[in-house]
């Protein structure tokens, strides 16, 4: 269970993140909803602890982000928006130097690995350099990387960004199959239709606060708009404006 | 967190040696380096070799022994002939015709002779070109003096060792060598630029380049403790940067041996030991340098910018190196726990077949280690520092 409680974070005069609570149940796939600079990133980052909330804590399987980053962080298997591969590794390499780095038993990193590159169709680039990956093979490297070790849970920053169908279905079922072992799983879209799909929960930031949060049906019937995509813009440009007028 | 540490040297290290640029950046210029020292070195040989065979001397008189001793060495003798005694030649000299002369008896010495041969040299002083050759043929006199003289010392049965109760070693800066002073002292220089330069790229690429590329942000999502990841870069450097001062060591090596060093008149004999205790005190060196050059490839945004901050380094090694050029004398031992500094001199010890001081290497790696620790420490707690990460 990930839970945000009262969570703050400010740069300068900049409030990124308004007073945040946020709970994530065990076996939930939630999607997080914002327009660019809403906020995701910033939520996503005071998750792994790489910034420090102003105000507010995190906790992860109630192990307190910011006073046991390390021991959180074991916990968690993480896409950022910036994939950031090593470019002269090959996609293997990659992957295993993260399970390495996670802590992995050498014995188990070879299975683990071919398990993932079966799974997301990387048979042909996993011993390739990353230097020449497309960006949809990249996303697909960067996700093995995040959840090779089989974390408790997962946290995604646009994962299906640049993935054709094919594979895409296969995010979908990995994700599918994370929550049925009983995950949290939290993942940030611009993808409407994405959210709608595999999602049992969706919760919409804007403006640095959450402004709607239930499933997917619950938050269209509370704006009374036709689709999720409508309720979504609705609810951004609201309290957009909310915000800027009434800071 | 052993086997982290492994997992991050081994990364690094294979990363680094797939980068092509960063390898040409590290190995080439201990080959240029060499190369141009080895024909720097070649064409002051050659102009020495020329100087020396292109003295000449005017002699008086008679005594083919020296003679001929003096034309094996390369001396060009022109008699100049003469009458009565050394006047003429001492007039030649003192107008300025000759540069200098050499005045043996009128008549040949009868072989067997007790007495010293008394030969006049004879120069002006205030000539400024006559000093190097002076100097070459004034030895040659004194070699073949003492030859002779072990000569007629063997004869009677007494060693020759008899007659030098003091032998002198010569690690000779004297005027016609101090070209090769000069070459020799540039030799730490070259070594300690080599052990400085060695990692940058790497270096660059690890800091800077995780930077550029956006990459820390994935890497420290890991339960991995950020001085373990400098502690595995910082080694990785380290093993690079000696294969690059191992490099350089071999092809001096190699450059030393093959120099006629015999023919500038000194004796060069770098031997494995020497060879061995050098690499043992660079890799202080090595160990500094890599530490500085994560701590400002850390602070750089590009790879590019910590090139040029790194590039600064190498200026450090040229301070001391002017520092003992212009005052030899002023070596204390307490120099021996500056970094960088304290190399220069022990390493041009060790180059010219002297021991270093026995504590020399134990304050080399001593003084290493605060420099390594502050440089690892700042570098490791930038790296967890938002602007870094995302910066």
């Amino acid at each position: 269970m990930i839970e945000i409680k009262n969570i703050s974070k400010r740069f300068g005069d900049v409030h990124a993140l308004d007073n945040v609570s946020l709970r994530i149940n065990d076996g939930e796939i939630v999607g997080l909803l914002g327009l660019n600079g809403a906020g995701k990133s910033t939520l996503m980052r005071l998750l792994v602890g790489l910034l420090a909330p102003s105000e507010g804590s995190i906790s992860i399987d109630g192990i307190d982000v910011v006073q046991q980053p390390d021991a959180a962080r074991r916990a968690l298997g993480v896409l950022p928006d910036t994939a950031g591969l090593y470019k002269r590794l090959t996609a293997r390499e990659n992957i295993a130097y993260f399970a390495r780095l996670q802590g992995m038993d050498e014995a188990a990193i070879k299975p683990a690995c071919d398990r993932l590159i079966e799974l997301l169709g990387m048979a042909s680039i996993a011993e390739r350099y990353a230097d020449g990956f497309s960006l949809g093979e990249r996303m697909k490297t960067a996700l093995a990387r995040a959840i090779v070790h089989g974390p408790a849970h997962i946290l995604l920053d646009e994962p299906t960004n640049g993935l054709d169908v094919i594979t895409t279905r296969a995010v979908r079922r990995l994700l599918q199959a994370q929550k049925a072992a009983g995950k949290c799983v939290l993942f940030s879209s611009h993808l409407m239709y994405e959210v709608e799909n595999i999602c049992d929960r969706v919760v919409v930031i804007a403006g640095g606060r959450i402004v709607a949060d239930g499933t997917v049906s619950e938050v269209v019937s509370h704006t009374g708009c036709a689709s999720l995509e409508e309720a979504f813009v609705q609810l951004s440009e609201i309290k957009e404006h909310d915000y800027v007028a009434h800071p | 967190m052993w086997r982290t540490l492994k997992a991050i040297f081994y990364k690094e290290l294979i990363d680094a040696v797939r980068d092509k640029r960063a390898l040409r950046l590290a190995f080439l210029p201990p080959v240029y380096m060499v190369v141009f020292f080895a024909l720097g070195i070649g064409f002051a040989i050659h102009l020495q070799k020329e100087v020396r065979s292109n003295i000449e001397l005017n002699v008086s008189g008679h005594a083919p022994e020296l003679i001929a001793w003096l034309e094996e060495n390369q001396i060009k003798i022109k008699r100049h002939d003469i009458d009565e005694s050394d006047k003429d030649l001492y007039q030649a000299v003192e107008s300025g015709d000759l540069d200098m002369g050499l005045s043996l008896p009128i008549e040949p010495q009868a072989p067997g002779a007790k007495e010293p041969l008394p030969v006049t040299l004879v120069y002006n002083a205030a000539n400024q070109n006559v000093h190097g050759p002076l100097g070459t043929v004034r030895n040659l006199i004194y070699q073949f003096s003492s030859r002779h003289a072990a000569i007629n010392v063997m004869a009677r049965g007494l060693s020759p060792e008899l007659m030098a109760p003091v032998r002198i070693k010569e690690t000779n800066v004297a005027s016609d060598q101090q070209m090769g002073g000069l070459i020799l002292a540039g030799v730490p220089l070259l070594l300690l630029m080599s052990a400085m330069m060695g990692s940058m790229g790497f270096a660059a690429d690890m800091t800077a380049g995780e930077r550029e590329r956006r990459s820390l942000e994935p890497l420290l999502i890991n339960p991995t403790s950020s001085s373990l990841f400098i502690t595995g870069k910082w080694l990785a450097a380290v093993s690079l940067t000696l294969s690059v001062v191992a490099l350089t060591l071999v092809l001096l090596s190699i450059a030393l041996a093959l120099l006629p060093f015999n023919q500038m008149g000194f004796r060069v004999d770098v031997g494995v030991m020497a060879v061995l205790s050098i690499f043992w005190s660079l890799i202080p060196v090595a160990m500094i340098a890599a530490a500085l050059q994560l701590a400002l490839g850390i602070l750089s945004r590009s790879f590019k910018d910590a090139q040029t901050y790194m590039s600064l380094l190498v200026l450090l090694p040229m301070i001391p190196f002017f520092i003992v050029m212009t005052s030899p004398g002023i070596y204390a031992d307490w120099q021996l726990w500056v970094p960088l500094l304290g190399h220069q001199t022990v390493l041009k010890d060790l180059l010219l077949g002297d021991a270093a001081p026995s504590w020399a290497f134990t304050a080399f790696w001593l003084s290493a280690v605060p420099v390594v620790l502050l440089a690892l420490g700042f570098a490791g707690r930038q790296l967890r520092r938002a602007k870094v990460i995302y910066g």
